[in-house]
């Protein structure tokens, strides 16, 4: 049936499109809107080095070149690492309920973040010189702790299967949430205060040097989630189906399991747990764009980028001069958007 | 409609001949509640364009903007008020968002000093060093060495130290150890902090509270809370941390403390052990420290 195909084809070209040009609106309203009242116009002016608009004065550049700009660039990378991780975690373990939580990574990260807010006085002194980015660099270290905990495990139970590694990541983040809690519990009022709000999640504080670090996972996540679409499309008729077919299935999932890792510790490890996004991002997406995964891994990724710019926008103006958790906007946001195309989708019976 | 940039060009044109007076004008934004004492105490207080909501006192600050909790601070909220100076308590954070700060001019100054006594003037005189106040600054510095020499004093005779206990929240209480500020205060107001043997705070149970056998159950309050009429917040704290199981003559006496009052460690903190003191030592006589404007 080429004719319907071509119409498909068109169909998800127009929604994939869409979806670009509402990141776009909705990464340009995020830097042309904040606390600090700046005129849009004068922005684009300055930024395009063209007569437009006034002058911006030094606050105003550096508040939006130094300050605004690379948060929402922080706020687009981890929207589409999240988006895309979600998307490979739901693939590889054939579950549209899979998160990248399940797997363990994030409750590593937030262990290792746990010790370092809790345990600062008892940690080697030379890992404060490292000042802002102690925190980060746990995180990461937990995350890929908790990786290679749940691949050695896998293998020693011969082999990957599918089931071993969820089983592993779910007793990991066990184990995690142990220890989190026994730090929550010797901490004190304010480290339980610093360990909460981190756990909702904050792009707070990200300059350009914390945004280009993050960038090198998620570019290499999606690179790699975009080439292996067709492999992807293969493992959801079945691992076994997927290996008669000529797919190495066991490296295709260590592959998909370190990506998501370094992906998930770099976002993690720079901006707390921002949480719903990995899970309700690629079910946007499947909802519009159907299974196929040379569609559905860049929709979940502009999905991302979507949720998280317009997220970013809301949690620095809702309550300024303060500021939300980006965790709880998104999750505000993604949520009754979520549960609309579902219902939607059941009424019309279609995908 | 009258073009904005006139408007503004001839008010300033108006406004030229007072700049002289109006140039220590400052727009000051406060992270931490000892440091918004600290201002109002130098007499500043109009010049705090915003507060984090760690700031309950004076009164006057409840009603600015809130810049958000002391150590998830946002930094382009504060930024957008456009502050001259940013008064950061040694707790302020999160440290990225600090750099940042200090990255966009010279507006940020943080106190570093120690958790102690003796901190307190020394916080006044970092706030009137930053503000240009320093002789202000020097005379509330001494009166509050004063007190707390004051305090010192009266307590010193006191003959009998009190046990006592210091509970965070009262359905699922935390107690303070050693080296908290509620540890810090016990101990000022001349009793003894019967959970000493561990740093920090650590969860309670009701066993965990009569086991001690402390005579004293110190809880917190806001001070922004107001009081539910007909309650009394004793007897409230003291049935939801489960002692009313005792009888009325072992109870310890349960004492709710006006937590940033108590807690501070600002310009305050000499009155606040003192009155303390005062409840724990009830057969003693304590004729009061002196009224300050800061106090009160």
């Amino acid at each position: 049936m080429p004719a319907l195909e071509t119409a498909r084809t068109r169909r998800r070209w127009h929604i994939v499109m869409a979806l670009g040009i509402l990141a776009s609106l909705a990464t340009l309203l995020a830097v042309g809107v904040g606390p600090l009242d700046v005129i849009p116009l004068d922005i684009l002016g300055w930024a395009l080095h063209l007569p437009l608009g006034e002058p911006l004065s030094d606050l105003q550049q550096s508040v939006i070149f130094d300050i605004r700009l690379p948060r929402v660039v922080m706020a687009l990378l981890a929207g589409i690492g999240l988006a895309v991780s979600g998307c490979l975690t739901q693939s590889l373990f054939r579950n549209p309920l899979a998160d990248p939580g399940l797997i363990g990574v994030s409750s590593g990260a937030a262990l290792a973040a746990a010790v370092t807010i809790v345990l600062a006085e008892h940690l080697p002194i030379w890992f404060f010189h490292l000042g802002p980015f102690a925190l980060p660099m746990a995180a990461a270290i937990g995350a890929l702790l908790a990786t290679f905990a749940i691949l050695r495990l896998a293998d020693l139970a011969g082999g990957e299967a599918t089931i071993v590694l969820l089983l592993a990541g779910i007793g990991i983040g066990i184990l995690a949430e142990v220890g989190i809690g026994f730090l929550i519990f010797i901490s004190n009022e304010q480290e339980l205060r610093d360990l909460t709000f981190w756990r909702m999640g904050s792009l707070a504080g990200n300059g350009w040097a914390q945004t280009a670090i993050v960038s090198i996972p998620v570019f290499i996540i999606a690179i790699f989630a975009w080439r292996i679409a067709p492999a992807l499309n293969a493992l959801s008729l079945g691992d076994d189906v997927a290996g008669h077919l000529g797919i190495p299935v066991a490296s295709l999932q260590r592959g998909i399991v370190i990506a998501v890792a370094a992906a998930i510790g770099a976002i993690v490890a720079f901006s707390g747990m921002i949480g719903f996004l990995g899970l309700v991002a690629p079910h946007l997406a499947r909802l519009l764009v159907g299974q196929d995964h040379r569609w559905l891994v860049p929709a979940s990724a502009l999905i991302g980028c979507v949720i998280m710019a317009f997220g970013d926008l809301v949690t620095r103006i809702a309550v300024a001069p303060a500021e939300l958790p980006i965790g709880l906007v998104t999750g505000a946001l993604g949520g009754p958007v979520f549960l609309f195309l579902l219902v939607r989708q059941m009424r019309h019976g279609t995908t | 409609m009258l073009d904005r940039r006139t408007l503004l060009l001839s008010a300033l044109g108006a406004a030229l001949p007072l700049r002289a007076a109006l140039a220590a004008q400052q727009r000051i934004v406060c992270a931490g509640g000892a440091m918004t004492e600290c201002v109002f105490a130098l007499g500043a207080g109009n010049d705090v364009v915003a507060v984090d909501t760690t700031s309950l006192y004076p009164r006057a600050a409840l009603s600015l903007p809130k810049i958000g909790y002391l150590r998830q601070l946002a930094v382009e909220g504060v930024l957008s008020l456009s502050p001259d100076i940013v008064l950061a308590d040694r707790d302020a954070g999160p440290p990225n968002v600090l750099t940042q700060l200090k990255a966009t001019g010279s507006i940020l100054h943080q106190y570093q000093g120690p958790l102690s006594a003796e901190a307190v003037p020394d916080k006044v005189r970092f706030v009137g060093q930053v503000l240009d106040r320093a002789a202000r600054a020097e005379e509330v510095a001494s009166a509050i060495s004063a007190d707390l020499a004051t305090l010192a004093q009266a307590v010193a005779r006191v003959e009998k130290r009190p046990r006592v206990l210091f509970i965070l929240g009262t359905v699922k209480g935390r107690m303070a150890g050693r080296g908290t500020i509620a540890d810090l205060v016990i101990k000022l107001a001349g009793g003894e902090n019967v959970a000493g043997d561990f740093d920090s705070y650590r969860a309670v149970s009701v066993e965990g509270i009569i086991g001690p056998q402390p005579d004293f159950v110190l809880t917190m309050f806001q001070s922004d809370h107001a009081p539910v009429a007909g309650e009394d917040p004793a007897q409230k704290a003291a049935r939801e941390l489960g002692l009313d199981i005792l009888p009325k003559n072992k109870r310890p006496q349960v004492i709710p403390v006006d937590g940033p009052y108590l807690l501070a460690l600002g310009p305050r903190s000499a009155h606040a052990c003192y009155d303390l003191a005062a409840q724990l030592h009830p057969t003693q006589d304590w004729p009061g420290l002196p009224a300050r404007s800061w106090v009160g």
